[in-house]
């Protein structure tokens, strides 16, 4: 039996863990380019690689915190939380970079508390997280008196714009992805999503870890907010309402084992990718936003089935 | 040796808790009219609910049923409203929706073994979806009298659809508790290997949980409509949080392999009753996010404290 990290190095090309989103996503985008002339604009595609960044960093963070085989449904709300800390504070005054990375500030620790809940109180992850799903959006709601904060600086709202979150998206993925495949943590996150029995035996603190890898969650919902409130123009407390479904389905898309243990961090940012671009297709289409669910579901549907398919190859080598 | 607590202490000390304060501080809270009120709106929650205690007894979830209900809804709509049929077969037709919706989930996660929370969420993005397809983004207010009566009507001093709610509870506990059926499910909870080598049948009791719960997902959406008076493709938004929450509260594991319907039972009252206090003090409806986030974690809180007492008295 070979660890998931050789694994996966071993694996055939063909059976590499991204290469369904990949694939798809590569047709979907040159059947679009090639069929549809609004899709190649650029205008469209700025907002394609504002959207696709702004998920995409979210679907980094859920990737690790699935790998240790939890979940984390608390983003969005993790995300209006910092949005509106950092907005507050930029409507107050504050130097933007200062005020953004306060709201930072506020997503880390809004991810520590999860962290905490999870191995101080041996609660479940999923218990934890939609406990703080209605906490944070409660609590960002009462702070700002549901007010929003929309006369923010020109140079922050530079950072929402076009190419920017997708850039950032690319920065963030690539420091988490090289993290996991390099770095001490990534190693002890694997372990730890393989069997945290083995990994405290082979003396990874398995807690520690955890509250890191949550830690991390908040992070990345916290730079998705900045850039999603710098986009908007807007800080509200209901940004990103009801995003935990679509991150945790971009990170099934990008091929995440939701037992943990084995996944892809350039998976889930594909993962994103699909279901931004599908989106936009349907949106280009002039199919109306409500009815966009019917393909997102067969999506993953579909990116389910194949992981199934891909673990039987798998345990058959 | 000292008698055990139940499972259903925290809900139950939650549920008593925030009674008493708002009997206290709001003298309407005491009136039969207020409890009349409750009881009638958690109705549907409370089907939900049931469903949600099966699945997770069976260590699965199901963030599916919301948009079902919508889809269901939709369906009663443009039966009973706008292709005239009668209302019995109408709901029949409707409930039969959300059991298919439900098999084809349970399906997927029994026999393609797809983990539940994708399994469901990909049926949460197509039946809401479907929905909307099927309505056109409207909603139908041209119903029978006789479908919104139900929703209005009383016996013995409470609603029709508190009865239906009871109903289902009672014999959801009896599926649980006296049936092959119920202790397959809690077997499955507790170990899917363990109860396949012992001999269930573990496929076609794992599909059909989730086809039970579709078919509450329905039964709630015929009592959505009755009670509103219109079916609407947003019918039941965020409902499967409330049931999960629920659940929680009432003292089922996450983990699966137990269950109470009897807390759940409480556990949807004490939201219920916090829904209701929170308005009385006329704050918005996010605050009941906030207590009620709260309250899920004092419920685990108080749940640890009764099962290290347990061990202390073992």
């Amino acid at each position: 039996m070979l660890g998931a990290v050789e694994a996966q190095a071993l694996l055939p090309l063909a059976a590499r863990r991204e290469l369904p989103a990949l694939s798809l996503l590569v047709v979907a985008v040159t059947t679009l380019l090639i069929v549809n002339p609004a899709f190649r604009t650029p205008d469209n595609l700025a907002v394609l690689a504002q959207d696709a960044g702004i998920l995409g960093i979210m679907a980094c963070g859920q990737a690790l915190v699935i790998i240790t085989a939890g979940i984390d449904l608390s983003v969005g709300s993790m995300l209006a939380l910092s949005a509106c800390v950092a907005g507050s504070l930029m409507m107050r005054g504050m130097p933007w970079l200062v005020a953004s990375l306060c709201g930072l500030v506020a997503g880390v620790v809004a991810g520590l508390v999860n962290g905490s809940l999870i191995t101080y109180r041996r609660l479940p992850p999923i218990l934890v997280t939609l406990a703080t799903l209605l906490l944070y959006r409660g609590l960002t709601n009462v702070a700002t008196g549901a007010a929003p904060y929309n006369i923010l600086p020109e140079t922050f709202k530079m950072i929402g714009k076009g190419t920017a979150p997708l850039v950032m998206m690319v920065a963030v993925g690539g420091l988490i992805a090289l993290m996991v495949a390099r770095g001490r943590l990534g190693r002890h996150i694997l372990a730890v999503g393989g069997s945290p029995l083995a990994a405290r035996l082979s003396g990874v603190p398995p807690d520690a870890v955890l509250r890191r890898v949550y830690a991390i969650s908040g992070l990345c919902a916290g730079i998705a907010g900045l850039l999603l409130a710098a986009a908007n123009g807007n800080a509200q407390w209901n940004l990103a309402d009801g995003w935990e479904l679509d991150v945790i389905a971009a990170t099934v898309i990008g091929g995440v084992r939701l037992t943990g243990g084995e996944g892809s961090i350039l998976g889930a940012m594909f993962g994103a990718m699909i279901i931004v671009v599908l989106r936009n297709a349907l949106f280009l289409l002039g199919v109306p936003v409500e009815q966009y669910g019917l393909v997102t579901g067969g999506v993953i549907v579909l990116a389910a089935l194949t992981e199934q398919w891909r673990r039987r190859v798998e345990s058959r080598q | 040796m000292k008698p055990r607590l139940p499972v259903e202490t925290g809900v139950a000390v939650i549920l008593l808790a925030a009674s008493a304060w708002l009997a206290i501080t709001f003298p309407t809270f005491r009136s039969g009219a207020t409890s009349y009120v409750i009881i009638g709106n958690a109705s549907e929650i409370a089907i939900l609910a049931a469903g949600m205690t099966l699945v997770i007894a069976a260590g699965g979830i199901d963030v599916s049923v919301g948009s079902v209900l919508g889809l269901c809804a939709i369906v009663l709509g443009k039966l009973a409203g706008e292709m005239g049929w009668s209302i019995w077969p109408a709901c029949g037709a409707s409930i039969g929706v959300g059991v298919a919706c439900g098999l084809i989930t349970g399906t997927l996660v029994a026999r393609f073994a797809v983990p539940p929370i994708v399994a469901t969420l990909a049926m949460f993005a197509a039946a809401r979806a479907g929905a909307y397809v099927l309505s056109g983004g409207d909603s139908i207010s041209q119903l029978p009298e006789g479908l919104i009566s139900l929703g209005y009507g009383s016996l013995f001093g409470m609603p029709y659809t508190a009865w239906v709610a009871a109903g289902v509870f009672v014999l959801g506990g009896l599926v649980v508790r006296r049936t092959s059926f119920g202790r397959g499910v809690l077997a499955i909870g507790g170990g899917r290997t363990a109860a396949f080598l012992s001999g269930q049948p573990t496929q076609r009791i794992e599909t059909w949980v989730y086809g039970i719960n579709g078919l509450l997902a329905g039964l709630a959406a015929v009592i959505v409509v009755a009670r509103g008076a219109t079916a609407i493709p947003d019918a039941g938004r965020f409902s499967e949080m409330t049931a999960i929450t629920a659940v929680v509260l009432g003292g089922t594991p996450v983990t699966g392999g137990q269950c109470t319907m009897t807390g759940t039972t409480l556990g949807v009252l004490a939201i219920g009753v916090i829904t209701n206090g929170v308005r009385a003090y006329g704050k918005g409806d996010i605050w009941v996010l906030l207590v009620l986030g709260c309250a899920l974690l004092v419920a685990v809180e108080v749940d640890r404290w009764r099962r290290r007492e347990r061990r202390r008295t073992e």
